[in-house]
């Protein structure tokens, strides 16, 4: 089968490229984030060329990564982005909200390519299509704009005129060459700071002297200095523009194992001075003499002379420096070494079907385990053998420590922070807040470092994007109506998340018109949804509950365009299937508020087991409200439903045989007491009554197979241990059964 | 299992790879009822003791409930049941047949992602090779168990003459004795039954 090779390709393209431009949405936000709160129109924005440089890398990336997989569309689209990108960096084209909105289309662009390759195949999006070269178009008039770059001042200062390793400045990158030009022109002061650090620490070490000089300069470029002798260390020259006076520059780089020298212009004396106080022999001297020499040399002797005769003379020349070109050559990244190391990285891409097969052999593991258990209980009756039944036992129970170890590290690896899904979500408001006229959108985002497993985050961003966009289209006021209402004209949306115990909680908050209930039950009985009859007696709670009707979501109601046609319903249908629960409160004219509740993993749920008419069944135990013994004898009825009631509320009862019409054994004699199992659907209560409570206990639901899946009311299968199997109950089905209302409905 | 033969199977794999010029195949027969019944080897995973199995509710009744083998969950069909008959209780001989549902048409699933079933059968005999010559259609048969029947075979008598001696009844008396029976199952349609299902599919 040719066709699973390139089902591969597209595999890893599909997952490399996603997670690229997750980073570039996130470096494109931080930008979005730097512009807040100045004036663009007036002379557009500088912003941290750190930030667009990061997000060059990642449509460089891009591009790379599209060129190797043959997705000639993206290839194209991210060469001109790039440049784009490029123009910003270099500051001939400034960072406008025009430009931002180019680069954030960029990732949407990006998207629908990915898309396309998901649906179809690599080739797919090999032709050009007439969006993006429209959407390039664009880009290369916001990267050229009408060729107005001032011709070059001859009388500005420029780096040859000062004391710097013509090989040096040859190295340099387009932009670092920029700004060095930069410092130059603003008339600050150039150092040069040589440094030797173990390969091993690299990545910190760069990181702390980058950090320590930025505050006192911008780090112009940071370039391989000579060889060094000891291969396990690499020496570095950070060149550094400031406008302060060396023994600033001196004190910040502090205890820093690093030599500061001053690059002077020329016809002064160079005073290359060692002034850091402690480098305690870390410093290869010998590399720094041959370096300062060699741009004393070119100093002094080649005045005139333009770089480019010199360069190429230059490796046979003067062998040190030589030594070291054709290495980073080699390496490909001469500017940025740091970098270069970093791609190293120790993160490796898993498919999450490999971990759920290592959970199913822990999960077999486990029953082992308890058969050794049975072992041991076997052994323990032997008096003779007493003592070595107290050894397996201490055994048993390492291997019970480590099992569980096991199970919580696959199960890490599993989790993914929700602040993917929260940057997804910030470009789209961020759009919305732009097309949406007459509003202005305040997002605020909190947890995103709370984490869930990657299956229930993946399905989680079109529900919670449906309910962002719902907030912004039917929550938020216009700006005049909400300056009337005594309310801050920009209308706030958030969305935090937190953990508690097993669960994550997720509540999207807004502060706009909250929901209209008279509009919604009106809606439903129009509808024929609901009777008039029952509108008229139905509790707030209830009548949210509508929401979630098919068809009849507030969307429906109001004009909207934007939007993908999925309604409440289905962002119902999404939350329950990942096990979760969405509730809904709100307050009319003061905003509304829905929690939705999930699950951290999928893989391992905890459950109750129970008994019911000689069945063992496993239920979800985040379904589960709470339980409670009864005795019959207080059951109820209305209309001939069973019902009990519960803290002055009616709680209506179901029996599981009444639903799976199970047989009692006749051996059993028809209990006269038992426990209800209190599970929640939405808004509503009801209770499971069941003869006998086992107990509670972490749980691998398995699928039953493609020819017994998707029975009602059954979400899975589990093993109980001791060959034991049980079926895992799908307690909203089941719900929606019992309350004939909602299931008719629904 | 019962001498999985592994030379009939070389015999079967080295002369008729395509499967065209198949002579003989590798049959596990076992009873259901006191009817004999057989399965090609090839579908057969594993035979286990028979053992709990889970009910399931809202199935057809053949289908006793699942049972989980090596981590992995499958329905267990009652073939008693299945192939119409009153279903009794399992004995000590009773056993599971895990088998993988054949592969039809050109669909290409591989072996192992192939889904499983358990059979319930009231007792394995042994694995047998039954030449094409020696198998019937399912026509001579009428009847709603024909559905489920590919061919019948009939497997001749090996027994040499000191049994056929005894045998021996009588004179101008024919015995059928040698001749044993074996309804070979289709197991695609065995397997092939549909379920109630929620909209919702999982």
């Amino acid at each position: 089968m040719a066709e699973q090779g390139s089902d591969k390709v597209r595999d890893e393209f599909l997952s490399e490229s996603q997670e690229i431009i997750e980073q570039l949405n996130r470096d494109l936000l931080a930008v979005a984030d730097a512009c807040l709160g100045r004036d663009p129109s007036t002379e557009g924005i500088r912003v941290d060329p750190d930030l667009i440089n990061s997000a060059f890398r990642a449509v460089h990336s891009l591009k790379g990564l599209a060129g190797l997989s043959g997705v000639e569309r993206m290839m194209h689209m991210s060469h001109h982005v790039e440049n784009l990108l490029d123009s910003l960096r270099l500051g001939k084209v400034l960072l406008t909200p025009h430009v931002l909105d180019l680069l954030f289309e960029a990732i949407e662009h990006y998207q629908l390519i990915c898309a396309e390759v998901a649906d179809h195949s690599l080739h797919a999006a090999s032709q050009p299509s007439a969006i993006v070269d429209d959407f390039v178009n664009r880009v290369n008039r916001a990267a050229n704009p009408a060729a107005k770059a001032p011709a070059k001042s001859s009388s500005e200062p420029s780096p040859s005129d000062f004391e710097l390793d013509p090989g040096l400045v040859s190295a340099l990158t387009e932009y670092e060459e920029h700004r060095l030009k930069e410092n130059i022109r603003t008339g600050k002061n150039l150092y040069r700071i040589l440094g030797s650090f173990p390969l091993l620490s690299i990545d910190v070490e760069l990181e702390n002297i980058k950090a320590s000089l930025k505050p006192v300069g911008e780090v112009i470029a940071i370039v391989p200095g000579s060889s060094g002798t000891d291969p396990e260390r690499i020496e570095l020259e950070v060149l550094l523009g400031s406008q302060h006076n060396s023994s600033a520059i001196v004190g910040a780089v502090g205890n820093a194992p690093a030599k500061v020298l001053q690059v002077t212009k020329r016809g002064v004396p160079s005073s290359g001075m060692s002034l850091s106080p402690e480098h305690s022999g870390s410093l290869n001297t010998q590399g720094i003499a041959g370096r300062s020499q060699s741009s004393l040399r070119s100093g002094t002797g080649s005045i005139q002379q333009p770089s480019q005769v010199q360069l190429p003379q230059q490796p046979i020349k003067e062998p040190p420096p030589s030594d070291n070109d054709g290495e980073s050559d080699v390496g490909g990244g001469r500017q940025e070494p740091g970098h270069t190391l970093k791609s190293v990285s120790q993160t490796v891409r898993v498919d999450i079907r490999k971990l759920d097969v290592l959970m199913n052999i822990v999960g077999e593991l486990a029953l082992t385990r308890s058969g050794m258990q049975a072992v041991h209980d076997e052994l323990r009756r032997d008096r003779v053998r007493a003592e070595l039944a107290r050894a397996l036992q201490d055994e048993l129970r390492a291997l019970t420590r480590k099992l569980d170890e096991l199970q919580a590290g696959i199960l890490a690896v599993r989790m993914v922070p929700l602040q993917q899904v929260f940057d997804k979500l910030s470009r789209v408001v961020r759009r919305m807040s732009r097309e949406a006229i007459g509003k202005d959108i305040h997002f605020v985002v909190s947890g995103g470092d709370t984490k869930l497993d990657k299956l229930i985050i993946e399905e989680l961003s079109d529900p919670l994007m449906h309910l962002i966009r719902n907030a912004i289209d039917h929550g938020i006021e216009d700006q005049q109506l909400r300056l009337a209402r005594g309310k801050p004209a920009a209308g706030t949306v958030a969305i935090n998340a937190e953990q508690r115990g097993n669960h994550v909680v997720l509540e999207i908050e807004d502060d706009g018109n909250g929901i209209d209930t008279q509009a919604l039950v009106q809606r439903a009985v129009a509808r024929g949804q609901i009777s008039e009859e029952q509108a008229r007696d139905m509790t707030r709670a209830e009548i949210y509950e509508l929401m979630f009707l098919p068809g009849l979501s507030t969307r429906a109601v109001a004009d909207e365009t934007s939007g993908r046609g999925v309604g409440m319903d289905v962002v119902k249908t999404n939350i329950s299937r990942m096990a979760g629960i969405i509730e809904v409160d709100s307050e009319p004219g003061h905003g509304t508020r829905l929690t939705i509740t999930l699950p951290i993993t999928l893989a391992i749920i905890q459950a109750l087991v129970i008994r019911a008419a000689g069945r063992s069944y496993a239920i979800p135990l985040n379904s589960v409200m709470e339980s409670l013994m009864l005795d019959y004898k207080q059951i109820r009825t209305i209309e001939r439903r069973e019902v009990i009631t519960l803290r002055d509320q009616t709680l209506p009862l179901v029996r599981l045989e009444d639903i799976f019409s199970l047989q009692r054994p006749p051996e059993m004699a028809e209990p006269t007491h038992g426990y209800v199992v209190v599970v929640a659907l939405a808004q509503n209560r009801l209770g499971l009554l069941v003869d006998d409570l086992v107990g509670q206990q972490d749980i691998v639901i398995k699928s039953l197979g493609k020819t017994l899946q998707g029975i009602p009311g059954i979400a899975g299968a589990t093993e109980l241990g001791g060959q034991q199997t049980a079926l895992v109950l799908d307690v909203r089905a089941v719900a929606e059964e019992a309350m004939p209302r909602i299931s008719e409905v629904a | 299992m019962a001498q999985p033969s592994s030379q009939g199977s070389f015999e079967q794999n080295g002369r008729h790879p395509t499967g065209e010029l198949r002579l003989a195949r590798d049959v596990l027969t076992f009873h259901v009822s006191d009817e004999e019944y057989g399965i090609g080897i090839e579908h057969i995973r594993e035979i286990i003791k028979h053992r709990v199995v889970t009910e399931v509710p809202r199935v057809p009744g053949f289908v006793a409930g699942i049972i989980a083998v090596r981590g992995l969950v499958m329905p267990v069909l009652d073939l008693r049941q299945r192939l119409r008959m009153r279903s009794v209780g399992v004995s000590q001989k009773s056993r599971i047949l895990i088998v993988s549902r054949p592969a039809t048409g050109n669909e290409s699933v591989a072996e192992e992602e192939r889904e499983r079933f358990g059979l319930i059968v009231d007792r394995v005999s042994e694995v047998v090779r039954i030449h094409e010559t020696d198998i019937e259609p399912p026509t001579v048969l009428s009847g709603k168990e024909s559905d489920f029947v590919e061919g019948i075979g009939r497997i001749r008598s090996e027994v040499d003459e000191s049994s056929r001696r005894e045998m021996r009844i009588g004179p101008g008396m024919i015995t059928t004795e040698p001749q044993r029976i074996i309804i070979l199952l289709d197991l695609v349609k065995v397997l092939s039954f549909e379920v109630i299902r929620s909209g919702r599919m999982l």
